[in-house]
């Protein structure tokens, strides 16, 4: 056997041969690593399932304009990110009139209105026709009318044409007081609601480059969700922060106390090293190694706990599965190292002083 | 020129004299017994002759070189090269089986051999025991395997502290012997013992009172 191959053996054999002893520092590797890669897993995991919860609330950046065609429509979703749009609806208003009372008449992409707003309650169906209008709940009210009814609506131009009200719509908003019904394809639109998964830098960000596409454009971020989110996800990622550091430190003072206790109980061992001609450097050496070995499998263990952790918090809070994170689970792995060698600095130096004579005089 | 030489050597821990101007000469190829009782500096002696501890005063010549001055890694590495170390309580890594404690001695010394591990084993009659660990071993497999570990690295003086302390007659009896093989394969002798027995095996006999030189004697009746 050369002589490294026998120094890992020794390292080995001490870790795997003193396994009982080792189980705590062990286990308060394992328990901090399992808390930062579940921390790190959910903090990374958590924006992405909370802005799919934020994006329920409705629409965060609103694009207004005369746009005429497609063309603008198909620009603005190919400079969203992918992955972070949720759906884009165009909207038209036109002034119209209901039984000689001044109503807003919203042509909308339906399809895309359910996914930027989720939170519409509607009683009965969206449109499915162009002869069907979705009618807003105080109109609906104020005018005595309900699903199935007909109702006839008079335009700007004097043209009047009826609707059979497919469903009642309910927010709580201005949506409440108007009238929806399906747009016509080609037929322009001033308005496209967008529902994206951006912070607010993201956001603006893109406002700034559909600003650049056209500039009577005139993009408007919803400030008030999306300055929501980011406050929400700003404090979550503190606190991530506040515990891994806290569970870093009680790693760190777990580990420490263990080594100290396992420099005391081996200092006649590491007495006869030195009186066999090991250096301070030999048991510093091998020390280090011990702990380097300590915070591997400590690691190893707490990113399998962790991992199971950040799917079980993941899984209970937002009802999806956390995925694996390589790259996550090493820098887990390495800090777990990392954070065992310091904590073992103290102990070692200890240890490395330690006389020889200890071994004679049968202490 | 002796081999050892101990010129007026003192050790004084605080308010405590341990070692009181001791001068002993040590020729190559002896074999010394000290003795003295419980506190009397035996392991004070044992100590700086084995490097692990230095004088407070007089000087201690090996090969005629004075290493009462000589500290740290240069202390260790003639510690390491030139003496091998038998001790009463076996001192012997648990977790590590015969051959690998055999080994840890040639680890510090040099490089790791472990046909040459075995074959100390098999000197010492622990060939079939080479894989146990030191808890599978009896009190006196235990001090075979201290000697055979003290051999490893070939040292010039051996250095045993009470080396039967802990054995029974018979396991006493087999441990003598293989000192007095080390001693006839030329090396250098020096054993700490409570025991008039254990001391019976050497050449010359030292006795140690209050950390002074009382007496020092050649064996005229040695056990061979």
């Amino acid at each position: 056997m050369k002589r490294s191959a026998f120094f890992w053996h020794m390292v080995l054999s001490s870790v795997i041969r003193r396994r009982a002893r080792l189980l705590t520092a062990l286990l308060a590797v394992g328990i901090g690593a399992a808390m930062l890669y579940g921390l790190a897993v959910l903090s990374y995991d958590v924006p992405k399932q909370m802005g799919r919860e934020f994006r329920s609330y409705g629409a965060n950046l609103i694009v207004a304009g005369d746009m005429k065609d497609d063309a603008i429509y198909l620009k603005i979703l190919h400079l969203a990110p992918k992955d972070a749009l949720v759906g884009a609806a165009r909207m038209k208003l036109l002034p119209s009139r209901l039984r000689e009372h001044p109503v807003t008449l919203t042509a909308a992409d339906f399809d895309e209105l359910r996914k930027t707003s989720p939170y519409w309650d509607v009683k009965g169906e969206y449109p499915a026709g162009d002869d069907e209008m979705l009618l807003g709940r105080s109109l609906a009210s104020a005018f005595n009318l309900a699903s199935g009814d007909r109702a006839t609506l008079v335009g700007a131009d004097g043209s009047e044409r009826e609707f059979r009200i497919s469903g009642i719509v309910q927010t709580g908003g201005r949506e409440d007081e108007l009238v929806f019904v399906r747009l016509q394809e080609n037929s322009g639109y001033d308005i496209i609601e967008c529902s994206l998964s951006l912070d607010l830098a993201g956001l603006e960000r893109l406002a700034g480059e559909i600003r650049g596409l056209d500039p009577r454009l005139s993009p408007h971020i919803v400030k008030r969700l999306a300055s929501s989110e980011a406050k929400v996800l700003g404090r979550l990622r503190y606190l991530v922060w506040i515990v891994s550091l806290v569970a870093a430190a009680l790693t760190m003072v777990s580990v420490s106390t263990t080594m100290m206790a396992s420099v005391a109980e081996r200092r006649k061992e590491i007495g006869l090293r030195k009186a066999l001609g090991a250096s301070g450097r030999h048991v510093m050496t091998e020390f280090m190694a011990e702990a380097a070995l300590l915070g591997l499998l400590g690691g190893a263990l707490g990113v399998g706990a962790g991992q199971a952790l950040a799917h079980y918090v993941s899984m209970s809070v937002f009802a999806r599965g956390a995925g694996f994170q390589p790259v996550f689970a090493l820098a887990t792995v390495l800090a777990a190292v990392l954070v065992t060698i310091v904590a073992c600095i103290r102990p070692v130096r200890r240890a490395a002083a330690v006389d020889p004579a200890v071994v004679l005089r049968g202490e | 020129m002796a081999l050892l030489e101990l010129d007026g050597v003192s050790r004084v821990y605080e308010d405590l004299k341990a070692l009181d101007g001791v001068s002993i000469a040590v020729e190559k190829g002896e074999w010394i017994a000290i003795m003295g009782p419980s506190g009397s500096g035996k392991s004070t002696l044992m100590n700086i002759v084995g490097c692990m501890d230095q004088p407070t005063g007089g000087r201690v010549l090996l090969d005629g070189r004075d290493i009462s001055k000589v500290r740290g890694r240069e202390l260790t590495e003639i510690r390491r090269s030139r003496i091998g170390l038998i001790f009463q309580q076996f001192h012997l890594i648990g977790y590590l089986n015969a051959l690998e404690n055999v080994m840890v001695a040639q680890y510090y010394h040099s490089m790791t051999d472990e046909k040459e591990a075995m074959a100390a084993l098999e000197r010492v009659g622990l060939a079939k025991r080479a894989r146990h660990l030191p808890s599978q071993l009896s009190g006196g497999e235990q001090q075979r395997l201290c000697i055979a570990r003290a051999l490893i690295n070939y040292p010039e003086i051996i250095l045993a502290d009470e080396p039967t302390g802990n054995l029974d007659g018979s396991n006493e009896e087999i441990v003598m012997e293989l000192l007095h093989e080390m001693h006839r394969d030329g090396r250098t002798v020096i054993v700490v013992t409570h025991s008039p027995k254990v001391a019976d095996h050497a050449q010359r006999v030292i006795v140690l009172e209050h950390g002074r030189l009382v007496d020092d004697r050649r064996n005229t009746e040695r056990r061979e």
